[in-house]
């Protein structure tokens, strides 16, 4: 099991570039014609600054990785088979 | 290093690819029955995809040292058509004694719709009645978690011995009612969009890699089965010994597989000295590529 330090040195690399990444997607959306802010009902941007909540949350029992896959998952009953 | 890819599709790799992945240490690959990438339009075409599968594929994995094995069905995405399904499941028993056969898979499904519930229920029932081992595909993004809950709720109902069964593609979030029912996991390494080598190695590090498989899955679509590698590599720097590497790369897939007679490879397990030891200086020098 590596130390925390040994997880941030091999890990924070990439980390930055994700968050740098998902930083222009929004700087993108922004700019786009008829930006995010014109639809905000559109599930997926609501499922993407739900999740950003999640990243932001300080809580170290959170399983980040879990509780954002359930933001983004369908939730709906099953279709019956009859 | 020895690795087993237990979820490749060679049919769609070329002969560079099958030397490669004996060059790096896969001494055995299993590849499940699945999409085309098009819908195929009779179930003849069904039947000559598996005569590639046991006849074809067998051997130009022999002829760099590889031993082939295969999973027969009819996959989620075309069990839509449950007419061409039927046909489809008809033909399968001619295929399923083949000497590279370990089972009925991947079934599965797709959008988690009614018609893909009905043939999954009797693709399970077929192979729970004849003794098969099944592999299953569950579905991607959105639809992961309702689909594999679906699943596991009708592998209960036609009474399936979780030991004899994988559910593939598992994530953070399907991981553990898998692993809890009983069943083997198979986690996937997609290069874009879906689970990375990294998540997998913190899966198997918190879960304990017991009855979990890693694969890469790798197909006609952008897929690397080297992907598989780079968790394996991770995997070590992080702390791991080799044995505890050849448990999940190779001697895992070997237990599940092994529960066919058809299967032939050996568990592999190192005698003493030979443990190379990675070191907390080796794991903190790797660099992230
Ligand atoms: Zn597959």
């Amino acid at each position: 099991m590596l130390s925390s330090q040994q997880v941030l040195d091999r890990y924070f690399p990439e980390v930055r570039a994700w968050l740098i990444q998902t930083a222009a997607v929004m700087d993108r959306l922004d700019r786009a014609a008829g930006s995010p802010h014109a639809v905000p009902e559109d599930e997926r941007l609501i499922q993407f600054y739900k999740s950003l909540e999640v990243l932001a949350s300080n809580d170290h029992e959170a399983d980040r990785a879990k509780k954002i896959q359930m933001i983004f998952s369908d939730q709906t009953p099953a279709p019956s088979r009859d | 290093m020895y690795i087993i890819d237990p979820h490749i599709h060679c049919v769609s790799r070329t002969m560079d690819d099958y030397e490669r992945l004996a060059m790096s240490g896969v001494v055995a690959v299993s590849e499940p029955a699945f999409w085309a990438g098009y819908d195929r339009s009779c179930a003849q075409s069904f039947v000559d995809y598996f005569r590639q599968l046991t006849g074809f594929e067998p051997g130009r994995a022999a002829s760099v040292g590889i031993q082939h094995y295969t999973w027969i069905c009819i996959n989620a995405k075309e069990a839509e058509n449950v007419t061409l399904s039927r046909e489809v499941i008809a033909e399968m028993p001619k295929f399923m004694d083949k000497p590279n056969v370990l089972g009925v898979g991947e079934i599965g499904l797709n959008k988690n719709t009614k018609n893909e519930s009905i043939i999954f229920m009797e693709q399970a029932d077929f192979a729970v009645k004849n003794g098969h081992l099944i592999l299953i595909h569950t579905p991607h993004l959105m639809d992961k978690y309702k689909g594999t809950m679906m699943i596991l709720d009708m592998l209960k109902e036609v009474g399936a011995d979780p030991s004899r069964v994988l559910i593939d593609h598992v994530e953070e979030h399907t991981i553990a009612p898998v692993l809890d029912r009983g069943f083997w996991c198979g986690m996937t390494l997609y290069p874009v969009s879906k689970m990375t080598p990294h998540r997998a190695a913190d899966m198997l590090e918190n879960y304990g890699g017991e009855r979990t498989c890693v694969n890469a899955a790798a197909d006609w679509g952008v897929s690397d089965p080297f992907n598989l590698h780079r968790c394996t590599l991770d995997f070590r720097a992080r702390g791991h010994s080799e044995q505890q590497l050849l448990d999940i790369f190779h001697n895992n897939p070997v237990k599940f597989f092994s529960q066919s007679p058809n299967f032939k490879v050996k568990p592999v397990v190192l005698g003493e000295g030979e443990e190379a030891k990675p070191t907390a200086t080796r794991a903190a020098e790797a660099t992230v590529r």
